[in-house]
């Protein structure tokens, strides 16, 4: 008999509508890994494809980071803020245009992307004060910890539905509930999504292994930024997680990064701040 | 005529049909009164399941439960009945207490400074 998990692959790799990113993203992926790739020559990856150029320029220039002039190019962005910001704001673009109006009744779309979102900022805000090497792809990665949730409530509704019963009958959280009844759970879906979009293996991990930290072996910092941000939007109540409760934090995650009430305090203003500029990071999700 | 439903089920408006009791077998509240949101919150933070309600049957459950969307806080009370649900497994837990004191901090600092809806006015729900 064919394990639940084995069921979902296969509806997942024949399912012809699912979620596709522009071949802009894969490129820029290999080329900022290339050390002979310069500025100009991503900035002309980039502007090939005009309506993410003007996608990401509204990102750039939204209060969120309230520049005092205005920024008009690819080009004039990667010199203020870098090619790798640039980068992760690209895929933040075509993430969200993605799944512009994908929305479905039984699912809360703005909450979810509210949660995301908020994810990101926090990831972004914590890894600037663990001064990370990691900054500018920890929003990313916090933007698409969750994607398989969206995946499973689209493609498998039932057991979606009978996952918010046991949320709400057991007082679960969304991934105890799913394990119950599955034996795995989103990260899982989102991160067989992450590798068909060829992400690169960080940005895979960071998804599949946010509930998981102590299992990690490589890309530590990343996954655990994921983990410590999910934990504080939670704890916010910033967007919908898809269940009331906190997840635990993990103590060598806590201790790995010395954590403490200060920095928390620092970056739990910072998230709240973040949202409140975030208005046109859920506009893109609308047109 | 007395219907019993899950708390889930519980819409505001409903007029509560007989005492409930918490876990511990304490009166949460006599009968009589109508549902309103924060009570039906109140209600899951403090443990019951199950409430009995006048009037006519409940409408059946939808096939598919429909999104319960997250709703704002409005009060520091409200912030501090969602905090109490979103940490109701971390009561003697250190860590996640100096997280919560912070996060009712910061929520509560913030309902005082504005009063427009944002995406972070404290918010419980599911999905």
């Amino acid at each position: 008999m064919a394990t639940a998990m084995e069921d979902y692959k296969s509806v997942l790799a024949s399912a012809k509508d699912l979620p596709t990113l522009p071949n802009v993203v894969l490129r820029l992926h290999s080329l900022i890994r290339d050390p002979n790739s310069g500025a100009a020559e991503i900035a002309e990856v980039i502007n090939r494809d005009v309506a993410l150029t003007s996608k990401t320029l509204r990102l750039v220039n939204s209060a969120f980071y309230g520049f005092a002039q205005r920024v008009d190019s690819v080009a004039h962005a990667i010199v203020i803020m870098g090619m790798n910001k640039v980068k992760s704001l690209v895929l933040t673009a075509s993430v969200l245009d993605t799944f512009k109006n994908r929305g479905f009744e039984s699912f809360d779309y703005a909450g979810f992307w509210e949660h995301a979102i908020g994810t990101g900022i926090t990831a972004e805000a914590l890894a600037k004060h663990l001064k990370s090497n990691v900054t500018e792809d920890a929003f990313v990665a916090g933007l698409l910890h969750d994607l398989g949730k969206l995946i499973f409530c689209q493609y498998f509704p039932e057991d979606h539905a009978k996952v918010m019963h046991l949320i709400n009958e057991q007082q679960l959280t969304v991934s105890q509930a799913e394990n119950q009844l599955l034996g795995f759970d989103h990260t899982l879906i989102g991160s067989w999504l992450a590798e068909k979009w060829k992400f690169p293996e960080e940005l895979c991990l960071s998804i599949r292994m946010h509930h998981e930290p102590a299992h990690a072996r490589v890309h530590r910092d990343r996954i655990w930024l994921v983990h410590a941000a999910d934990v504080f939007t939670r704890a916010l109540g910033i967007g919908n997680g898809g269940d009331p409760f906190v997840p635990e934090r993990h103590r060598q995650v806590w201790d790995h990064f010395q954590l403490n009430a200060t920095l928390v305090d620092t970056v739990f203003q910072q998230a709240l701040d973040g949202m409140a500029n975030a208005g046109e990071f859920l506009e893109l999700l609308k047109n | 005529m007395i219907q019993r439903i899950s708390l889930d089920q519980a819409q505001p408006g409903m007029i509560i049909a007989e005492p409930i009791l918490d876990s511990g077998g304490q009166v949460l509240i006599l009968g009589g009164e109508v549902l309103s949101d924060r009570l039906i919150r109140r209600l899951i933070v403090r443990g019951a399941k199950e409430i009995a309600i006048q009037g006519e049957e409940p409408e059946a459950p939808p096939e598919v439960p429909k999104t319960r969307k997250v709703k704002r806080a409005e009060t520091e009370e409200e912030i501090r009945e969602l905090l109490d649900l979103r940490f109701q497994n971390f009561e003697n837990h250190e860590i996640m207490q100096t997280i919560r004191a912070l996060a009712e901090k910061h929520l509560v600092q913030k309902l005082g400074s504005s009063e427009t809806g944002d995406a972070a006015a404290g918010s419980g729900s599911s999905n």
